[in-house]
């Protein structure tokens, strides 16, 4: 699925300039709105990440800050806002990975060391990682009534998720489970966000396979 | 000299071992790469070579035996002792530490390996080679 971009700017040549930035990037849907008053057209929920200039012409940016998720937009400026960190125009190639960056929960960077260049190695390395960690997940989740099995369990899966650059806490609480957490309700939690977190990671990985 | 022996690696993981593998070709290390999955396996290995390995790297979390077994069953030989043992695991568990470096380990890395420790570990055990008056 594409990445969903919302670019709230009301100065065409921005626009323009944005546009011709995403060249750079495969899958992008960028989606524009030029006022605040347009914005509650949108479902907000629905993108994956907000780039939003700090002044339109029917609001600031007190205004844009009250309405959008803020975890999850960028302010830009065409000058310096003292105590905000805002990017300030044009927007470089960079700023736009830094977003991806965060959007996405694989990193690539060891494997891109490792390969230096060997896109070949790379390949076999998405390979390698959609072939092992469903079987993870399976060692995880068939073992989740067995405390010892389980622990052990997630800490075979730790090496995996640090190769393929995905954070591991969930991974490292489930490993550190003792008898009485084991039992609350905890355990369900931990278990629910890993497969969402490997289903996530096998979704990404699988787009950067060639 | 370690460029005359194998490297044995015990792994279960086959990402980790393709990391391992890629790392090693990177540096132009030419020692010859033998895979096992687990200590039992290593151990077999072990009785039946004839030109022991100048190197283990081992994992520590394996299944059937794991690396601790493993590392107590070598110290029992007195040839086998000698080899120069390389921990890689995923563990960051003090007790894990203590008891690898207590059966005389060489070297302990949190995987996945950082290229620049995986050099000097390696570098370490090419001077001890070099040192060393046919240690086995």
């Amino acid at each position: 699925m594409p990445f969903q971009l919302l670019y709230i700017e009301d100065d065409s040549i921005d626009v323009i300039a944005l546009n011709r930035v995403l060249r750079h990037f495969e899958k992008v849907d960028l989606t524009v709105c030029g006022n605040v008053a347009d914005l509650y057209k949108f479902n907000l929920s629905e993108f994956d990440y907000i780039l939003s200039d700090s002044n339109l012409p029917d609001g600031s940016l007190n205004d844009l800050k009250a309405i959008l998720p803020l975890s999850k937009t960028q302010f830009i400026s065409g000058s310096e806002i003292v105590g905000e960190n805002v990017w300030i125009k044009p927007i470089e190639i960079d700023q736009i990975q830094s977003i991806f960056n965060k959007s996405t929960i694989v990193n690539m960077k060891y494997i891109n060391d490792l390969a230096d260049g060997d896109n070949e190695y790379v390949q076999e390395m998405i390979a390698t990682a959609l072939s092992v960690l469903p079987q993870r997940w399976v060692e995880i989740s068939s073992n989740k009534n067995d405390l010892v099995l389980l622990r052990k369990a997630a800490h075979k899966a730790k090496s995996s998720y640090r190769v393929c650059g995905i954070q591991n806490q969930w991974l490292a609480e489930l490993e550190s489970l003792d008898e009485s957490s084991f039992q609350s309700e905890q355990k369900d939690l931990l278990l629910a966000q890993i497969e969402k977190q490997i289903h996530q990671a096998i979704e990404e990985l699988n787009k950067l396979k060639i | 000299m370690l460029a005359n022996k194998r490297i044995l690696l015990l792994e279960d993981d086959v990402v980790d071992v393709m990391t391992i593998k890629r790392a090693i070709s990177q540096l132009h290390i030419p020692n010859e790469l033998i895979v096992k999955e687990n200590g039992e396996e290593g151990l077999e290995y072990l009785k039946q070579c004839k030109n022991l390995p100048g190197l283990i790297f081992l994992d520590i979390n394996m299944p059937k035996m794991n690396g601790i077994e493993f590392l107590q069953n070598i110290k029992l030989n007195s040839q086998w002792a000698k080899i120069p043992v390389i921990i890689l695991t995923t563990s960051k568990d003090q007790q894990d530490k203590l008891a690898t470096f207590n059966q005389g380990i060489s070297g302990y890395m949190v995987k996945p390996v950082d290229y620049s420790q995986f050099k000097d570990m390696i570098g370490t055990i090419k001077e001890y080679w070099n040192l060393s008056e046919h240690p086995y």
